[in-house]
């Protein structure tokens, strides 16, 4: 969705300053304010996954303001979390703003301890002051800063407060003083191992030295080219030797000493009272999860955003907006217009015509899409900001189980019903690169984005309940069984289950606002130029012959295989484009009654599960690589054509009249 | 053949032991073994050792040799008692701890049980939480440490947190996943030694709170956290 894109590299005399932190503690809220540029903010783990950089205006100096995904350690378990430890590598002067949860901090702080190690100048800002109050945590920040002799600024950054700190205190960044104890035996290693590494590195050699002892696999690449390759052998040998001098994994030994010197920080500074029980949120939080009423939770879930989005949105807006506004108003008033203005018939045809930009292009995209996307956004903003989205992981993990996958692989899922495009960004949150692959080809496979599930259920919502429950069928059953193949067929291995659940919070209205406000405008901007683009490429093949030349040359499979008539060709063919825009097609063929019941729900199950959008498919270059990008669409397009056909040869074989 | 379970391949010790022990099981099923049901029982087959460590249990008088019915003397009882405890303790350990299967824990248990000192044996059953019975289902007798302890209600002194129920909650002891990777994961969010975990739900999936903080895991996963459980405060 409309994440701000990365800019280009700003020139290096900027001075940079990067927000860093564990996930889900907000850090892009802390962007959003003292950059006043709009990021996407959420309450699940992993919102943020690429870098957004933006200029800080309210910190002295206007410095460079980089935001990065959420990390636990800086030897990352994921890709969204090697992007952080990449970027502090790669930015070695930046100032650091270390965004942490008041109420966790433990994994604040053992972040911390890293940073120092790393010898990076940083700020501690605790947020989420609120949360911890509410839970009886109580923690000294005064005598923290004292200890670790930085700045250390309470806040609660969404409703604003201690934010304006930051910019006060930020030329008192400095490093953090905390000294970790290790084993002589690791403290030698790690002198040696210092001593390979490049001058240039400067004091940061000894913390990079202890993260290539602890075997991070990820940094190979950024070593290569610093390090000459018998120095990359005699670091891989010191460390075998240390390991097997410690007779265990020197990870394991690094990270419990860390772990006591936070124990010991801990003691002095962070104190819980008895906990109040059983608060509302918690109950509420509880039942989400809940073996037994977790599925009543999902089911109320789903039909609220069946009747928002699919009621409401698709049919009483839709009627509005594409029968009302533009049927009755704008449509006649600019075909009379361009009658009059227009003094050749081919300009006429090109604006209002059957393709016409006017009457196709902005009709399907304002008229149908737009009432439908923006319902969606509100409610899928809602969804987001409540904590729901991890909760729903838990309940459904075993399902995914299935499929080779885990309930962390849900989240990209669930944000693929927003938008495929940045849901194929989000698959780096999965530890392994098999999982990253099956959660992609699903995606792009059969997971119907917003704007088009919204056109599918304004076809879905005028009929019986039954068609709707074919298609689910289908849908579901086509993704789980792909599924199932693919974590039987892929090589590789999967990951265990293991996910923080944020705690329920109330969505802000502001927040919610925003957010479908930006991403309302990410749809426009992309959408829009594409119907057009569709649209031309359908006029220019109707105006020259050729279009009813591929209808013919589809016709063994729209119409003996599907048994669609010849005109739903044309939908498809603009799918390529955009999925939405080929299901906006059918949902004008179903209107004017040339699609019945049956052919209806065959054409809607193979434009879900047909190829992924161009922007889509984009993606899954740049992330997955281009081979597996085109195998991936290779056996989507004919297996999406024959679900179809196996389904309409079922449906008739069963005489099903819908 | 190096079958480890050869009355010859074992010390006179050892194998003294195992008679004493099956003779103790058969005692709490209420048979009396003969000789050969014994050779039988310990997948021995008749032979001439047999009986040279039933001879010798009969000479220290600790064996009754009653025709050809095989019975304990109350001495016998005693280091009958002793062995069957050591025994199935090391099973306990093996199988649930350790989380051996059941075949490979009966042979490690054979081999470890008869270097158990009284000590170590008190200091595993405690170890333990003075379990009752073994995987086997079968009672342990109780020793020193756990007649102290009688009357009261014992907390398993380890477990593992998928042995948890809803609510409990308990001190890391130590982390053993089965994906080595998983352990930097684990340490990483905040699960170490020393932290505090409660279980909040075992189903659909394993939910636990740590530092404030709710983490939702794999089965796998919960079952290789060992904990020490705390009482509620």
């Amino acid at each position: 969705m409309p994440d701000a894109a990365d800019s280009p590299a700003a020139h290096s005399t900027v001075l940079s300053v990067l927000l860093v932190g564990n996930p889900n503690v907000g850090k892009s809220v802390i962007f959003g304010a003292l950059t006043r540029r709009y990021v996407n903010v959420s309450n699940y783990p992993g919102t943020t996954v690429e870098v957004t950089r933006g200029t800080a205006a309210h910190l002295p100096g206007r410095p460079q303001l980089i935001d990065t995904p959420g990390t636990n350690s800086l030897t990352p378990q994921s890709e969204d979390e090697q992007v952080t430890r990449d970027l502090l590598l790669a930015e070695p002067t930046a100032l650091v703003i270390q965004v942490g949860d008041t109420k966790n901090l433990r994994r604040t702080l053992y972040l911390t301890v890293q940073l120092a190690e790393l010898k990076r100048r940083q700020v501690l800002v605790l947020n989420l002051q609120d949360e911890a109050r509410d839970l009886g945590v109580r923690v000294e920040s005064g005598e923290l800063a004292n200890l670790l002799r930085i700045p250390v600024i309470p806040a609660t950054a969404t409703r604003g407060t201690g934010l304006e700190a930051i910019g006060r205190r930020l030329a008192e960044a400095a490093v953090a003083s905390c000294e970790v104890a290790y084993p002589a035996s690791v403290e030698r290693a790690a002198a040696e191992v210092a001593a390979l590494l490049p001058k240039e590195l400067g004091d940061q050699r000894y913390g990079v030295a202890l993260m290539l002892l602890a075997g991070d696999p990820s940094l190979a690449s950024w070593l290569r080219g610093r390090v000459s390759e018998e120095g990359l052998l005699a670091i891989g040998r010191r460390r075998a030797a240390l390991e097997a001098e410690l007779g265990t994994r020197a990870a394991s030994v690094i990270s419990r000493a860390r772990h006591r010197c936070v124990a010991r920080l801990l003691r002095q500074v962070f104190h819980q009272d008895r906990a109040v029980a059983g608060s509302l949120r918690d109950r509420l939080g509880a039942l989400t999860m809940h073996p037994l009423w977790g599925v009543p939770v999902l089911l109320l879930v789903l039909f609220l955003a069946y009747g928002f989005v699919g009621v409401f949105g698709a049919g009483t807006l839709v009627g509005l907006v594409e029968d009302g506004l533009f049927g009755e108003v704008i449509n006649p008033w600019v075909i009379s217009l361009v009658d009059r203005l227009a003094p050749w018939q081919w300009l006429r045809q090109l604006l209002v015509g059957p393709y016409g930009v006017v009457t196709m292009a902005i009709t399907y995209a304002i008229g149908i899409v737009l009432p439908v996307v923006g319902t969606f956004f509100i409610f899928f903003g809602v969804l987001e900001d409540s904590g729901y989205l991890p909760r729903l992981a838990v309940v459904i993990n075993r399902v995914f189980r299935g499929m080779g996958l885990n309930g962390k692989a849900v989240l990209p899922m669930v944000l693929g019903l927003g938008c495929d495009t940045m849901a194929t960004l989000t698959t780096r949150i999965l530890p392994t690169r098999k999982e990253r692959v099956v959660v992609t080809l699903l995606l792009a496979l059969g997971v119907p984005c917003s704007a088009q599930l919204g056109v599918i259920l304004a076809i879905l919502a005028a009929m019986s309940p039954l068609g709707t429950f074919i298609w689910g069928g289908v849908v579901m059953a086509t993704l789980f069984g792909v599924g199932w193949a693919a974590a039987r067929l892929l090589p590789g291995r999967s990951s265990d289950f293991l996910l923080e659940v944020p705690p329920l919070r109330t969505p802000s209205l502001a927040n919610i606002l925003i957010k479908t406000a930006a991403r309302t405008e990410w749809y426009l901007k992309e959408a829009v130029p594409l119907f057009i683009l569709g649209t031309l490429l359908l006029f220019v093949l109707d105006a020259s012959g050729a279009l009813p030349a591929i209808e013919r040359a589809a016709r063994p499979v729209v119409v003996h295989l599907l048994g669609l008539p010849a005109k739903a060709a044309d939908a498809f063919l603009i799918g390529f484009l955009r999925r939405d825009y080929g299901a906006a097609g059918l949902f004008v063929l179903r209107q004017d009654g040339q699609l019945d019941g049956v052919q209806a729900i065959v054409s809607l199950v193979v434009i879900t599960l047909f190829v992924p959008c161009i922007a889509n498919f984009f993606m899954m270059i740049k992330e997955r690589g281009a081979k597996t990008a085109l195998a991936m669409v290779a056996f989507i397009v004919p297996f999406a054509f024959l679900v179809g056909g196996l389904l309409n040869f079922i449906l008739r074989a069963l005489k099903v009249a819908l | 053949m190096r079958e480890g379970l050869s009355i010859l391949g074992r010390t006179a010790a050892a194998a003294r032991e195992e008679v004493l022990e099956e003779l103790w099981s058969a005692a709490e099923a209420g048979v009396r073994l003969t000789v050969d049901e014994l050779a039988h029982t310990i997948h021995a087959g008749a032979s001439e050792g047999w009986a040279g460590v039933v001879q010798e249990l009969v000479e220290q008088r600790l064996v009754h040799l009653e025709g050809d019915l095989l019975s304990l003397t109350p001495a016998g009882v005693e280091e009958a008692r002793a062995a069957a405890r050591r025994h199935r303790l090391a099973e306990v350990l093996f199988n649930q701890v350790l989380d051996l299967p059941l075949e490979t824990t009966e042979q490690e248990a054979c081999r470890i049980e008869h270097l158990l000192s009284p000590e170590a044996t008190e200091a595993v059953c405690s170890f333990l939480g003075h379990p009752p019975v073994c995987p086997h289902g079968r009672a342990i007798p109780p020793g020193e440490c756990c007649q102290a302890l009688a009357g009261r209600k014992v907390e398993p002194l380890i477990a593992r947190l998928c042995d948890l129920a809803p609510g409990e909650r308990g001190k890391v002891v130590l982390l053993a996943p089965r994906h080595r990777e998983r352990l930097e994961q684990l340490t990483d969010l905040g699960v170490t030694p020393g932290a505090v975990l409660v279980l909040k739900q075992r189903k659909p999936s394993f939910v636990v709170e740590v530092d404030r903080t709710l983490l939702a895991l794999e089965d796998d996963i919960a079952a290789g956290i060992y904990l020490r459980p705390l009482l509620e405060w």
